[in-house]
């Protein structure tokens, strides 16, 4: 039944899960406790990786959006809505985390802090992405309209990135890279550097199987139909 | 402004809560992807029996 | 004789003016769906502390006025809908950064006549004895974010012109999008009504309004022709 690209692909996934789960258990066991903020701030090593992982994603979903609008092509905006998919999953999880990391830190779930704000508008334009690419029939329309949105989605990124600097707000001002480097630990910076790669690679991951399963849906309803036809 | 320092909460269960939310949104996700695949696979093989295998964008 | 891309730019933006002109309703209604917000708005935050009195202002009149342009967005290709009108544009070889360019002048003429009229009204249902909040500065600001807002919003106009649920849809795109112009159109304004503040603070905030009026019409004109095109 499955072919050997999809074993390649379950068995690549296992061992990214792994990887996962080794990290977090370094992040417990590796990374010495923060002077500040105590056992609380391992939060971090799964907050910041989702965060750069969702950021990340808008530029998958640009650069998808970009080959699919040159090249007309549906099967690249199935990668794209794979992105999208994707980088909703991971910013829903930023906010999760970062909500439950703000209320023993900060002592409340929710704060109109700037990044957590416009991490929330990306949630929102990542949902009303796939809610529009639902709504539109398949054809060279949708591939233009939401290939169209998939940039524009992007271009919102750099203000969410410079919103810390330019609101000086209750988030933690740039920690990892600022003029005159870094001031964190070095262990608990090559944790959290880790932990961005492997959920960068993770998320490669879910977005070839999701990208797949688009496609391979697209191909059995085509079957459905050629079969309903005789 | 740094962060509030010092609030008396036990960080056990939100450290236990967002792993957990983690978990559960990355693991949970993979598991739906690949249980998808698996009904796709399927299906597929009942529409189509001699649909090439290769031939998956 | 083919007509070059500034006479195409004329025709339709003197098209556009008449086909608003010749239905009334379509001027007027955004107007007074921006005074009736503000009037909600007052009936909902009730008495309001002379020193919140500035920023409800600016939150009232900027919601509001989003809230009134979105109507005229979301209605700007009805004209060109009726009648296929929009599909033989398209087809038509004018060129499309002119049609967008049209498209946008359009926004911004309709743009400014509703969005004058709501800070004015503003201004005057939250006055005080003490204060008054009307300021051309706000205006000025104001124009300028809807420099920004108005290219999205005929880029978004066209993307959706074919999407089912459409109404959900525009907003719920829309208001994302739009929120880093919303953001710094409101802090500066703020920074201008309250006086006192240092010239760099209010650059600052004006800086990077202009940055996103660049960005989203060079977006606009760029993306326009992609979605337009038949090929």
């Amino acid at each position: 039944m499955f072919s050997v690209e999809d074993k390649r692909e379950f068995y690549a996934g296992a061992l990214l899960q792994f990887l996962v789960l080794a990290h977090w258990l370094g992040a417990f066991y590796y990374a010495p406790v923060d002077i500040h903020q105590g056992q609380v701030y391992r939060i971090m090593f799964l907050h910041v990786p989702c965060a750069i992982t969702a950021f990340a994603s808008s530029l998958g979903l640009c650069i998808f959006s970009i080959i699919g609008l040159r090249q007309r092509s549906e099967s690249v905006m199935a990668w794209a809505k794979a992105t999208a998919e994707v980088g909703l999953l991971f910013t829903i999880l930023t906010l999760a985390t970062g909500s439950i990391w703000g209320r023993p830190t900060w002592g409340t779930w929710w704060t109109w802090d700037a990044r957590l704000t416009t991490t929330f508008l990306l949630a929102l334009l990542y949902a009303g992405y796939l809610l529009l690419h639902a709504s539109m029939p398949a054809g060279p329309g949708r591939v233009r309209v939401c290939a169209v949105l998939g940039i524009l989605i992007f271009a919102d990124v750099p203000v969410i990135y410079k919103s810390v600097t330019w609101w000086r707000t209750l988030h933690q001002p740039p920690s990892i890279i600022r003029e005159g480097g870094s001031t964190m630990d070095p262990e608990i910076l090559w944790t959290i550097v880790v932990g961005i790669v492997i959920m960068c690679l993770y998320s490669s991951w879910m977005v070839r199987v999701r990208g797949r399963n688009i496609l391979l849906t697209g191909q059995l309803e085509a079957a459905s139909f050629e079969q309903l036809n005789g | 402004m740094e962060p509030v320092s010092g609030v008396a909460m036990d960080p056990a269960p939100f450290i236990l809560m967002a792993y957990c939310a983690g978990a559960l949104g990355l693991f949970g996700f993979a598991h739906l992807a690949i249980w998808q695949r698996m009904q796709l696979r399927t299906q597929l093989a009942v529409v189509r029996p001699n649909i090439k295998e290769s031939n998956d964008g | 004789m083919m007509a070059n891309a500034w006479q195409q730019y004329r025709a339709l933006v003197s098209q556009g003016v008449r086909a608003e002109l010749a239905d009334l309703e379509r001027l007027v209604s955004p107007v007074l769906f921006a005074i009736t917000l503000l009037l909600l708005f007052a009936f909902a935050m009730g008495d309001v502390d002379d020193s919140l009195r500035i920023r409800v202002y600016l939150a009232e009149t900027m919601l509001t006025a989003l809230f009134a342009l979105q109507v005229s967005f979301a209605r700007l290709f009805e004209p060109d809908r009726q009648d296929r009108v929009f599909d033989l544009l398209r087809t038509y070889p004018v060129s499309h950064t002119a049609l967008f360019l049209a498209k946008y002048s359009l926004i911004l003429i309709l743009g400014t006549a509703t969005m004058i009229p709501t800070l004015v009204f503003g201004a005057f249902l939250n006055q005080t004895a003490n204060q008054h909040l009307f300021s051309w500065s706000v205006v000025g600001i104001s124009l300028l974010a809807l420099a920004g807002l108005g290219a999205l919003g005929v880029l978004l106009s066209a993307m959706t012109l074919k999407a089912n649920a459409r109404q959900i849809l525009y907003p719920l795109l829309y208001f994302p999008l739009t929120a880093p112009v919303l953001l710094a159109a409101v802090q500066s304004s703020r920074l201008c009504l309250d006086g006192g503040r240092a010239a760099s603070d209010i650059k600052a905030w004006l800086g990077l309004l202009l940055g996103f009026d660049c960005i989203y019409v060079t977006l606009g004109i760029l993306l326009f022709t992609e979605l337009v095109d038949e090929s």
